[in-house]
Formats: structure tokens, C-alpha cells, sequence
């Protein structure tokens, strides 16, 4: 079963990775178009995000594909459950993506077209083209969190409705968000390396990479906070979850994340550094922040701590961003086209990638030996197939 | 670990699956079919170095690309109705299938991966060494396609052929497998010839300028050439289909040939002669777009199309009236000699193939020699009407393979097989109506030609 589950989890993050940027790009086109009213790069921003999400958009479905399948095959037990009691709900989702399919595709292949009759037309298209996909991920969403902390309930409805589904689509909502600026800020990173780009194109690139790094950073910000949330909602619906995550070999996940999130917060700092240092910073204020995110990860297993030390870290991070972010939209920020801030935004892009993947794995592997919490064992998968298949 | 019965008809799943299953094969065999025309358009672009096979090479990658798309949402509708719908079914079928299914997907992702690198990388592929990188990528992805369909048709012959039931190679292998491979390459082509030609013909009834209009009825002609030539194949390679279903599962063979549903094979039947007679309408009128009417072309083409029409009624004619639907109410008779497939229909089919051959003959020598300069002035309705016939031919196309798609479902469905001798559609009962007997996910035992395996 091990290995099963090895092998769905690959082709699982495989896909999520390619999905999670897919989304958060979704969401992200039709507000810059809006943008791009009055600052054009935003525009061109919104094209290039729909195309990528276009470009991997079929890998990505038949990526997911590879992945039921293999569940299918690995784990029919609770894949028959699954679908025989979350069917309602699944109609919905299937509804919801197949309308989807019919705006995503429009949106991006006839974006001259649809933009010369009606730029809002136009844009509501993408907007819909986002709702549908989050309506859909939402559903599939509601289905993971039951299988962590699952409800009694009559139908598939009523099922959906378990403890942990809102915290965790707020939390997923804004990882997305998380991924798709740094990787915007990334991308931007490394086109800048380019040394014949053409005065519009580096500003173009510095607006992305200055814009990215924004959302990443901000959607970084209220992780924590919905993380909280969301783990409030497993410990008070299956205590032993977390004792499971923290004294089990799952504690290097845990390890992992926190030193993951610490790097993306160190990282942005040092794209942000020269926005404030200009303005005589103190560097006792520096210390004291590297301080507190080493404590962070320091004080991963021990929530209680954590929690207060990353309150610090967040209040911190928002006190420099307050300072930032007023230079950045006031200036044309050309000192940010150095190697070390391009090398560091590529960095912070993969990073936040592997966070995203981290923080999946944590949550797939806190079921320990269910794959439905309290209804289905990993062994009654594997009793099944050796008695049926031998 | 119990499920919970669906409390609805069975109906309601088997039309959701055959709604999804025949929509997803229709884009699935379209892309096979159009990632390979595309390859052989993008070399003839490669090698000639002639504008118009580039343009027509991207109009298909365009449209690889959405039906990859659609195909893919499609997929996924399929595999969760099937969740969804036959549980017992899906998860029979998958452990036995395991490994096709798993390929299948694999070489899918490889279809799509190299599919959209061809389009998207487009304009970084039209120079220096990156052309002939960028030609491989269609032909990789028509590899892919065509290695996918391989896969997939080890289980679909499987579920109708399923002999030996334990026996892995032979399962892969087994008697209708290759035969129906066969027959999907050529269906596939035709379809998606016809297809990329009613593509064409749309867009030169909306084209406003010259030079558009002559490229897309190129582009028509080009596509027609190769869906007709593919048609052409298709009795051959499904006889040979066929005889092997004859011999492999009799019991199937006797149900789509001479019982319950044999009026579909009929209709199979007269969709087909049809298509080969819109097809030698469309080749007259491109000899007559071309001014190449000549003496010979004259007086065969009358005869031609009469001995094709005869084919097309005596092909399509039923042999046992009792079993076409609504037919039975107003006639007594239940046989109907005309029908008979010994002679009868053996040499209709034969009449349609060989004076079909003759008309592709005549159409590839049209396409060859067509002319480079603006066609006078009047021929504009003869254009339309070619653009017309090969939407038409499509329509057809479309029709003939849901019908096809529908007989090979029927064989097994009419004889309560979901997989024959191995699993029944009441197998399935309990997923939909609380029998009593039980409403976990339990595999019956395997049967093997009546005989009771357990496994």
C-alpha cells in the first residue's frame, strides 16, 4: 500500500502543481485586464498567464486523470465510496467545468476579437472562466476534507459540509495566490537575465516581477492565519491528527514547511531591502526579524509557541511592506534589475512551489493508515485486491 | 464499507455512459485520425517548402489543440460517470485492464504534450535546425495517438471477445483486437479527413477573399482525398473484423448480423453507401472546377453513380424486416431476400469499393493537376456546392460512427453482457436499487464460456 500510495501521490502533485498555478493564473487574468485599462503591461500580463494556463492545461487534466486512475486501480475500495456518496455534488462539479472549458478557451483564443466588441464582455469571460474552476476545485476540495474529517451525513451535500472544507478552501484559495505571484515574480526574474530586452520589455518585466512579488507576499501573509484556522478545525474535529504530524516521521514535512516558508519570507525581504534601507532602517529591526523567523522553524513542533513568534513575524513583515510598497508604485524601481534580485525571485518561485507541495503531502499523509479517517484502512484496500485479484 | 444505491434506473446510467463514451470517441478517434494527417501535412509543407500545406498544417494543429481539450474534459466526464455509474463494471475492468489503461493514459499526456508544443511553438519552429525539431513534434505526437488507440482497443475487443478470461497475453491479443486496430486507423483517417474537410469547406463559405478562398478549397480537396481513399479501406479491414467476431464470439456476431439489431448494422450499411456516393458527387464537381471533364469522365460518371446507387439501396435494404423498429407494424413479411448479404450485399459492397476506387482516382488526379490561377468567374456555385457535399460527408461521417459505436455496445448489451461471458449488466443491480443481495463493491465470479472460475 505504501507504494500505491507513492505513486498517486507523484502523479497527485504533479498535477497539483500544474492545477494550483492553473487556478491561481484563472483568477489573476481578468483582474490585471481590468488593470489594463490604464497600464497596458497588465494586459499583456493577463494574455501571457492565460495562455500558460492554456499551454498546461490538458497536461495538467490528464495528469489528474493518471492520478484517478491509478486510485482506481490501487485503491477501488475508496474510490467506489467516494463517488457512490459525493455523486450530487460531483454532477455539480462536472457542470461546472464543462461551462468552464467553453469560457476558458473563447477567452484566450478570440481575446482580440471578444476585446474589440467589449473589454468588460471580455473580462467577464475570464471571471467566469475563474468561478467555474474554483466551484470545481471547491467540490474536490470539500471531497478531501471529508476523507481527513468526515461527517454523518444523508447525502452528498450534507457530507461536503464537514468541518475542515471552508478553512481549507480559503487556505487553498490563497496558495494558489501564493504560487502564482512568486512564479510570476520568477518568470520575470529570468526574462530579465536576458541582456538584449528592450527598454519596454525590462519595464515590463520589472512591473511583473515587482507585481508578483506583491501578491506572493500578501497571499503569504494570510496563510498563516487560515492555516490556523484550518488546523483549529482538524484538532477539534480528529485530536489525534496532530499528535500523529508531530511525533511521527511526518515531523520532517513539518520541518520542511516551516523552513520553506521561512525562505520565501527571507527571500521577499531581500528583493524588499533596498525599498526601506534607503530610508535609514534600523538594522537592530533586521536582526530581530531574521531572529524571529529562525525561531519560527525553530519552534515548528511546539504550535503554541510557533503561533506567537509568527504573529511577530507577520506584524514585522507587514510593518516593511508598509514602507515598500508606497516606493514601489511611486517609482520606476530599476534597481531592482540586479543578478542577486533575479536569482533570488527565481529561487523564491521554486520555493513557493515546493511549500505548496509540502503542505499537500503533510495533509495527505496526516490520515496515517485511513485513507478515509475512521472508515476505510489502508488494509482493508489492500485485504480487498489480494482476495478479489489474487 | 457499504455504498448506497442510486435508487434510479439503470437507464439513466447507461445513457449518461453511452452519451459520454460515444462523445469522448468521437474527439478521441478525430484526434488520431487529424495528429496524423497533420504529421503527413506538416512533412509535405517541410519538404515542398509550398505556403499553402503550412497553412493548411496549422489550421489542423489549431484544432488538434481544442479537440485535445475537449477530449480531455471529456475523459473525465467518462471515467467519473463510470465511477459513478458502474462501479462493479469500472473497477473489473481496470484490474484486468490495468496496465493498458495506465498507458493509454501515459501516451495521451505524450499526445498532448508534443500536440500543443507543435502549435504553441509555432513561430519559434519555422527556421534553421528548429524545423525539423518542430516536425518531429507532430510526428511524436501522432506516434503517441496512435499507440493510445492501440492500448484503449486491447480493452474494447477485450470486453467483447474476453477469451481466455486469465490469460494476459492473450487477452491483449485477443481474436478481434488487431482486426478492430485495423479498423480504427482507417475509420479514424476518414473521419478526420472528412472532418478537416468540412473545416475547410466552412471557412471557404465564409472566406471574402480570393486567396483564402482558393487555400481552403485546397485544403478541402487535400483532406476529402484522404478521408475518401481511407473510406475506400474500411469494408475489407471490417470484414476481416468481422469473421473473426464470427468465429470468437458467435453469439455477438448472430445479434449485429441477422438478430435483434441487425437493422443498425443496416443502417451502418446504407450510411456507408451514401458516403461513398456524396463522395463521387464531390469528385465530379471538383472535375468540373478543374476543367478536366474529359470524354472518359463523361460517360463513367453516369454509370458510376447509377451503380453506386443500386449499391446503396441493396446495401441498406434489411434482410430481416421484423427485427427494423416500427417496420414490423406494417408489414407481414419477415424476411426479405433482396437483403441477404450472400450474394446481394457482397457484391454491393464490392460495386462501391471498386467505383469508389475509380472516383479517387480520378479525384486524387484532380487534386494533382489542379489549376494555380483564379478559376473563371461562375463557378462559384459548383465551389459551394463541393463545400456543401463535404460538410454533408461529415454530417454523415459523425452519424456512421456513433451507429458503428452503437453496434459493437449492442452486441454485448442485447446478450446482458457488460463484458461477455465475464460480467452482466445485473451484475450491476445493486449499485442501483437495494436489492437485499448486497450493496458493497463485490466482483462475481469470473466465468469462462459458462463455466464458473473462481478466481
Amino acid at each position: 500500500m505504501t507504494n500505491s500510495s507513492f505513486w498517486v501521490g507523484v502523479f497527485s502533485l504533479a498535477h497539483i502543481t500544474l492545477a494550483g498555478l492553473g487556478v491561481g493564473f484563472m483568477i489573476l487574468a481578468p483582474i490585471a485586464e481590468g488593470l489594463g485599462r490604464t497600464r497596458p503591461h497588465f494586459t499583456d500580463f493577463a494574455y501571457s498567464a492565460t495562455r500558460f494556463t492554456l499551454v498546461t492545461y490538458t497536461t495538467s487534466i490528464v495528469l489528474a486523470v493518471f492520478m484517478l486512475e491509478l486510485f482506481i486501480g490501487l485503491f477501488p475500495l475508496t474510490n467506489s465510496w467516494l463517488f457512490n456518496h459525493f455523486r450530487s455534488p460531483l454532477h455539480l462539479a462536472l457542470a461546472a467545468f464543462f461551462i468552464q472549458v467553453f469560457c476558458l478557451y473563447p477567452y484566450y483564443h478570440f481575446w482580440n476579437r471578444l476585446r474589440s466588441k467589449s473589454i468588460t464582455g471580455h473580462m467577464t469571460l475570464g471571471a467566469s472562466a475563474a468561478v467555474l474552476i474554483l466551484i470545481w476545485g471547491g467540490i474536490l476540495d470539500g471531497i478531501g476534507s471529508f476523507m481527513m474529517t468526515p461527517v454523518e451525513g444523508e447525502t452528498g451535500w450534507a457530507r461536503l459540509w464537514n468541518p475542515t472544507w471552508v478553512p481549507l478552501l480559503v487556505h487553498r484559495f490563497f496558495g494558489n495566490l501564493v504560487i502564482a505571484g512568486y512564479v510570476m515574480a520568477a518568470y520575470a526574474g529570468w526574462r530579465l537575465w536576458n541582456p538584449s530586452l528592450q527598454p519596454n520589455h525590462v519595464e515590463y518585466y520589472l512591473t511583473l516581477l515587482k507585481t508578483g512579488m506583491a501578491i506572493g507576499i500578501v497571499s503569504l501573509m494570510i496563510q498563516p492565519v487560515s492555516g490556523f484556522i484550518f488546523a483549529q478545525q482538524i484538532q477539534h474535529a480528529q485530536p489525534d491528527v496532530q499528535q500523529f504530524l508531530y511525533n511521527g516521521p511526518t515531523i520532517l514535512l513539518v520541518y520542511g514547511q516551516f523552513t520553506l516558508l521561512a525562505l520565501l519570507l527571507l527571500g521577499s525581504h531581500l528583493i524588499f531591502c533596498p525599498g526601506h534601507f534607503d530610508r535609514n532602517h534600523s538594522h537592530w529591526a533586521e536582526f530581530l526579524y531574521v531572529l524571529s523567523i529562525i525561531l519560527m522553524v525553530i519552534l515548528a513542533p511546539y504550535p503554541f509557541y510557533r503561533r506567537i513568534v509568527t504573529v511577530i513575524v507577520l506584524l514585522q513583515t507587514g510593518w516593511h511592506l508598509t514602507v515598500v510598497f508606497p516606493v514601489w508604485l511611486r517609482d520606476a524601481t530599476p534597481t531592482l534589475n540586479k543578478p542577486f534580485t533575479r536569482s533570488i525571485a527565481m529561487t523564491l518561485g521554486f520555493a513557493a512551489l515546493l511549500l505548496y507541495l509540502t503542505m499537500g503531502t503533510i495533509r495527505e499523509m496526516a490520515r496515517g493508515n485511513d485513507t478515509i479517517n475512521g472508515i476505510i484502512e489502508r488494509q482493508m484496500e489492500s485485504a480487498f485486491i489480494a482476495e478479489t485479484f489474487p | 464499507m457499504t455504498l448506497e444505491p442510486l435508487e434510479t434506473s439503470m437507464t439513466v446510467g447507461r445513457v449518461a455512459i453511452a452519451a459520454s463514451a460515444l462523445s469522448h470517441s468521437l474527439f478521441a478517434t478525430f484526434i488520431v485520425g487529424s495528429s496524423l494527417i497533420g504529421a503527413i501535412t506538416a512533412t509535405c509543407s517541410y519538404v515542398t517548402g509550398k505556403e499553402w500545406f503550412s497553412r493548411l498544417a496549422k489550421l489542423i494543429a489549431f484544432t488538434l489543440v481544442l479537440s485535445t481539450a475537449t477530449i480531455s474534459f471529456l475523459g473525465v466526464l467518462l471515467v467519473f460517470f463510470l465511477n459513478m455509474y458502474w462501479p462493479q463494471f469500472w473497477h473489473r475492468i481496470f484490474h484486468v485492464m490495468f496496465w493498458p489503461f495506465i498507458g493509454e493514459a501515459a501516451l495521451f499526456l505524450g499526445e498532448a504534450i508534443f500536440a500543443y508544443a507543435w502549435y504553441y511553438l509555432w513561430e519559434w519552429g519555422q527556421h534553421g535546425w528548429r524545423q525539423k525539431m518542430h516536425l518531429a513534434f507532430i510526428w511524436i505526437a501522432a506516434g503517441c495517438a496512435l499507440a493510445a488507440m492501440f492500448l484503449i482497443d486491447i480493452t474494447a475487443s477485450y470486453m467483447l471477445t474476453p477469451y481466455p478470461v486469465h490469460a494476459a497475453w492473450e487477452n491483449i491479443f485477443n481474436p478481434t483486437m488487431i482486426h478492430l486496430d485495423l479498423h480504427r486507423w482507417f475509420g479514424n483517417l476518414a473521419w478526420a479527413g472528412f472532418a478537416l474537410a468540412a473545416i475547410c469547406a466552412m471557412r471557404y463559405l465564409k472566406a471574402d477573399n480570393g486567396k483564402d478562398q482558393r487555400f481552403f478549397q485546397q485544403g478541402t480537396a487535400f483532406c476529402f482525398v484522404i478521408g475518401y481513399g481511407a473510406l475506400l479501406i474500411m469494408p475489407a479491414v471490417g470484414y476481416q473484423y468481422l469473421l473473426h467476431l464470427r468465429y470468437g464470439q458467435p453469439q455477438a456476431f448472430y445479434t449485429v448480423m441477422l438478430g435483434e439489431r441487425s437493422w443498425l448494422f443496416d443502417l451502418v450499411g446504407l450510411l456507408y453507401g451514401l458516403m461513398i456516393l456524396l463522395g463521387s458527387l464531390y469528385v465530379n464537381r471538383m472535375m468540373q472546377a478543374q476543367q478536366q471533364y474529359s470524354s472518359i469522365y463523361s460517360g463513367f460518371f453516369p454509370f458510376s453513380f447509377g451503380i453506386i446507387l443500386l449499391a446503396v439501396v441493396v446495401l441498406g435494404m434489411p434482410y430481416h424486416v421484423q427485427h427494423v423498429p416500427g417496420l414490423n407494424r406494417f408489414l407481414d413479411q419477415e424476411i426479405n431476400p433482396l437483403g441477404k448479404m450472400q450474394p446481394y450485399k457482397y457484391f454491393a459492397l464490392s460495386a462501391l469499393v471498386v467505383f469508389g476506387f475509380v472516383n479517387w482516382l480520378y479525384a486524387f488526379r484532380a487534386f494533382w493537376k489542379r489549376r494555380a490561377h483564379p478559376l473563371p468567374a461562375g463557378w462559384t456555385k459548383a465551389h459551394r456546392a463541393m463545400a456543401s457535399t463535404a460538410i454533408t460527408l461529415a454530417g454523415l461521417t459523425i452519424i456512421m460512427l456513433l451507429a458503428m459505436g452503437w453496434v459493437r455496445e449492442s452486441a454485448r448489451a442485447v446478450n446482458g453482457y457488460l463484458i461477455y461471458d465475464v460480467m452482466r449488466l445485473k451484475d450491476e443491480d445493486s449499485t442501483y436499487t437495494d436489492t437485499g443481495r448486497t450493496s458493497e463493491l463485490a466482483f462475481p465470479p469470473l466465468e469462462t464460456r459458462g463455466k464458473a472460475v473462481t478466481p
